[in-house]
């Protein structure tokens, strides 16, 4: 299957700001991609500029072959955009908001009565199809929106943080309901500064942080990329050098560098094992008679990234 | 393919949802009131310009004068001055909070991922901002012939009164219709400019409070340029004009010196609605472009 998404140096500034820095992202068709980065990291900018209402300062995206900035009415064919903040005409019942939605995207009258029952079917709305939609919770406005969405039964969807705000049950129903969409062959691309929250829905993750796509692949495989790479700095009592030669002969080592920071020396190195090598590292470290007064993974780049992101620190 | 168009129009989901609020509106007593006040007038006008010609057709020519307040003061002329200067001030209102308000609430963005071109957007809007004026609009209509009548009878009388052995003929009288007409597009041009102005702050505004303050510096400024504009032009028409009637040199053309005259005063009068009218259009192309370069 072919590449539904993709984006060649997408870049966006706002004034000075580079809210987007030379993206290249690629999402397969049948995927559900999880577009992860803290707050401010450039996904609302990016998906904006993929449902054809932002125009990238440099680059270009493609949406299904179509390029998102010449043939932008092909492009919203295709796409189904929820945004991260999104409005409701307040003075709308529930079905006449899909049924204008629908008519928005040229469904014949005749059609709309009958997609509207099924759209409302589909997110368990059908209960509240009289209702304005003002009345509604935020999750199921949420999901009236998700519904509307769908009205024209695009390809892919675009939602952008679609369980914020939401209570847990509520997200709980959003997941099903994505799973579902997905299971129905849906291409979805979904943000969130919040890994775990989305980890379960997705085939395959992106993690942007400071408007740059630091990691992209499968799940598997960006565990893969995670685990094999960590950086640990080590101080010593003494023996600094020794040391740093000992370590640079280990086969998991790729890196050593002697540093300094407030005037006390120690090693920082790129190591490619797992949990268990680490360990055995540091028995071994002892054993050959080193004093070492710190052991410590430090917490940067990727893994930083991805450690805030598991436990949803906000930046 | 004309009826397809109006029938694309009509059923524009946009101008759809604009009807719908109109129509849950409680109209009743604009409905009601309305067409009875406009009866009214119509017959106090009636009254006030056959009153009006059977003084002058008594040749009374020094009662002439007093013919003017008489009819200006006339209900009917009134309201027509007052929504002719009222609603296009008002109109721009609802033009500058279209789009700038779904901004705010964020529903713009919904509309505009969909399928719908930013014409037809941009035409729902601006014919959506309108209907929300309609009794206003209409009664705008609905006057237009008794100022015609108020026009012809008033003006012309004195046209021919003022002409040649200073009777009263019909003919002349009749004469002033084009310039009475070209009168009336006035309060029709500025309501197009404004709304159009509106609308185009709109596409640009963020929040419907800056759109509406920016909408109004900006009509004011128009029309001030407009007035300016329309000076200069006036002024070259009136050298037109005075070329055409003093020229002793000018051979004899098919058309007599007056017809040239009252050409070239229709002419005059048109000038400004057709710049506003072409501004409008101007700011309807900019509001789309606007739009699709967003
Ligand atoms: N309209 C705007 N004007 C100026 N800066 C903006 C605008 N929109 C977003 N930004 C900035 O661009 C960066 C990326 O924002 P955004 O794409 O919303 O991030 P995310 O959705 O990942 O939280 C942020 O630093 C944000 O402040
Ligand atoms: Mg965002």
């Amino acid at each position: 299957m072919g590449d539904i998404i993709q984006t060649k140096g997408l870049t966006k500034k706002y004034g000075k700001l580079v809210a987007l820095d030379d993206l290249n992202l690629v999402v397969e068709e049948g995927a559900a991609f999880g577009f992860v980065g803290p707050n401010g990291a450039g996904k609302t900018t990016t998906m904006r500029i993929l449902a054809t209402l932002l125009r990238p300062t440099a680059g270009e995206a493609w949406v299904a072959g179509h390029s998102v900035g010449k043939e932008r009415q092909a492009v919203r064919r295709t796409i189904g955009y929820m945004p991260d903040f999104f409005g409701v005409y307040g003075d709308m019942k529930v079905w006449e908001y899909l049924d204008f939605f629908a008519a928005c995207y040229d469904i014949p009258p005749a059609t709309r009565a009958r997609l509207v029952d099924d759209l409302l079917e589909l997110v368990d709305l059908a209960h509240r199809r009289d209702d304005y939609v003002d009345a509604l919770s935020r999750g199921m406005k949420q999901r009236i929106c998700l519904a509307r969405a769908l009205a024209h039964d695009p390809q892919l969807l675009i939602l952008d943080e679609p369980a914020s705000g939401l209570d847990p049950r509520a997200r709980i129903e959003i997941r099903a309901l994505l799973h579902e969409l997905h299971a129905m062959g849906k291409t979805i691309l979904i943000s969130s500064h919040i890994l775990s929250e989305i980890e379960e829905v997705c085939t395959h993750i992106g993690i942007i942080e400071a408007g740059r796509l630091i990691a992209a692949g499968s799940l598997d495989s960006i565990q893969e990329q995670l685990q094999s790479h960590r950086t640990l700095r080590i101080g010593l009592l003494n023996r600094i050098k020794e040391a740093a030669e000992w370590l640079a002969a280990q086969p998991e080592v790729l890196d050593v560098a002697l540093l300094t920071e407030k005037e006390k020396s120690f090693l920082q190195l790129e190591f490619s094992g797992d949990q268990e090598r680490l360990a055995q590292l540091l028995a071994d470290l002892t054993r050959s008679g080193f004093a070492v007064t710190q052991f410590q993974e430090t917490a940067r780049g990727l893994e930083d990234t991805f450690m805030r992101l598991t436990q949803g620190i906000v930046t | 393919m004309l009826a397809g168009q109006w029938n694309a129009c009509k059923n524009h989901p946009v101008l759809q949802l604009e009807l719908r609020r109109v129509r849950r509106r409680r109209w009743l007593s604009p409905r009601l009131v309305l067409p009875l006040y406009v009866a009214v007038l119509f017959v106090a006008t009636l009254g006030g310009a056959a009153a009006g010609l059977a003084l002058v057709q008594t040749q009374a020519v020094d009662m002439a004068p007093a013919i003017i307040p008489a009819t200006t003061l006339c209900p009917a002329n009134a309201l027509a001055w007052l929504l002719g200067f009222a609603v296009p001030w008002i109109a721009p209102a609802f033009t500058a909070t279209s789009i700038a308000q779904e901004r705010e609430r964020g529903t713009w963005d919904l509309v505009r991922t969909t399928t719908l071109s930013e014409r037809s957007l941009v035409w729902a809007k601006l014919l959506g901002a309108m209907a929300r004026l309609w009794p206003a609009l209409l009664a705008m209509l609905l006057l237009i012939p008794f100022q015609l009548l108020l026009g012809v009878s008033v003006g012309g009388s004195i046209l021919s009164l003022l002409g040649e052995g200073a009777t009263f003929d019909p003919a002349t009288s009749m004469g002033i219709l084009p310039q009475v007409l070209a009168v009336q597009l006035a309060p029709w041009a500025h309501l197009a400019l404004h709304t159009t102005t509106g609308l185009f702050v709109s596409a640009l505004s963020r929040s419907s409070g800056t759109a509406l303050a920016a909408t109004y510096g900006a009509v004011i400024a128009l029309r001030v340029a407009s007035w300016f504009g329309n000076n200069i032009l006036s002024a070259l028409i009136i050298v037109l004009l005075s070329i055409a009637t003093i020229d002793p040199f000018s051979p004899p053309t098919l058309l007599s010196n007056t017809a040239v005259v009252t050409i070239l005063a229709v002419l005059g009068t048109l000038v400004s609605p057709a710049l506003e009218g072409v501004a409008a259009l101007g700011l309807v192309w900019a509001t789309i472009w606007r739009l699709k370069k967003e």
